[in-house]
């Protein structure tokens, strides 16, 4: 993902990071809103990170690292998910905070290396 | 409803070792000549964030020392490489995790070691965690209910 479109989505997941923590926060089980805005995320970076493979190796690009960051923008929000569940299997907010935050990361990273 | 903090910096620490691991990994496979130390530097914080990932999600004394001498060996590691790599820039040619305290990841890897001392240091107050042979929640409300009966199971011997 690339130009404005991966601002957008960083921008984004800054956004629903932040209505993580606020759920955090209030100490309630994140809304299906918030995980429904997720689900569109993840959809949008999986089309970026396929345009962006098959883009891979252009000239002046950093093909490994870039592919690197297009891995992990399509594995941080699972993992999230992954790791918020408690035994119970009740998710958490403050697990999917820290990994959507790393996703805005991740997704400017990979702007700036392609 | 818990927050799952602890989780998030469980989740942190996962984060961290992915992003450094695969940095590492991929740098290491196609240039590792041209910055072994700092390359070295990187796969070993990524191991140390891993074992630090699993140690603060378990349960038992020697999980809790784990983590702690993770956290702990983490926080001298980036205080000194930190330190070193300001002082004789030249000894790093590429920058590793721990470059500039972390600067490269939003000073992340300094304020990580910090959150999971503090969290160990929480934490060694429940019984269950920090010291061998605590006895277990059931186990504590039997003995709130019928103290004699505790002692008189505890005494006998096989």
């Amino acid at each position: 993902m690339t130009g404005r479109a991966a601002t957008t989505a960083a921008l984004y997941a800054g956004f629903l990071a932040l209505w993580a923590l606020g759920d955090a926060l209030r100490r309630r089980e994140p809304s299906r809103y918030l995980l429904l805005g997720g689900a569109v995320l993840e959809a949008a970076l999986l089309a970026g990170a396929a345009i962006g493979a098959g883009e891979l190796g252009a000239p002046g690009q950093d093909a490994p690292v870039h592919g690197g960051y297009l891995l992990a923008s399509i594995v941080l929000f699972p993992l999230g998910l992954l790791l918020g569940r408690d035994r119970d299997g009740r998710l958490a907010p403050a697990p999917l905070a820290v990994a959507l935050l790393a996703l805005a990361i991740v997704v400017l990273r990979a702007k700036a290396t392609a | 409803m818990s927050a799952g903090w602890s989780r998030a910096l469980t989740a942190a620490y996962a984060f961290m070792a992915l992003a450094a691991g695969a940095r590492a990994g991929v740098q290491i496979a196609t240039e590792f000549d041209a910055a072994p130390l700092a390359f070295t530097l990187s796969a070993t914080s990524s191991a140390i964030y891993l074992l630090a990932a699993f140690a603060l999600r378990r349960e038992g004394p020697r999980w809790w020392r784990l983590g702690t001498a993770a956290c702990s060996v983490e926080l001298v590691g980036v205080l000194a490489i930190g330190t070193w790599s300001l002082l004789d820039p030249d000894r790093f040619p590429a920058t590793t995790v721990w470059s500039g305290f972390g600067s490269g990841y939003g000073c992340l890897p300094l304020a990580l070691p910090a959150l999971g001392l503090l969290y160990q240091w929480r934490r060694r107050r429940d019984p269950h965690v920090a010291r061998p042979g605590a006895p277990l929640p059931h186990e504590e409300v039997r003995r709130a209910r019928d103290p004699a009966a505790t002692e008189r199971r505890g005494s006998v011997s096989c």
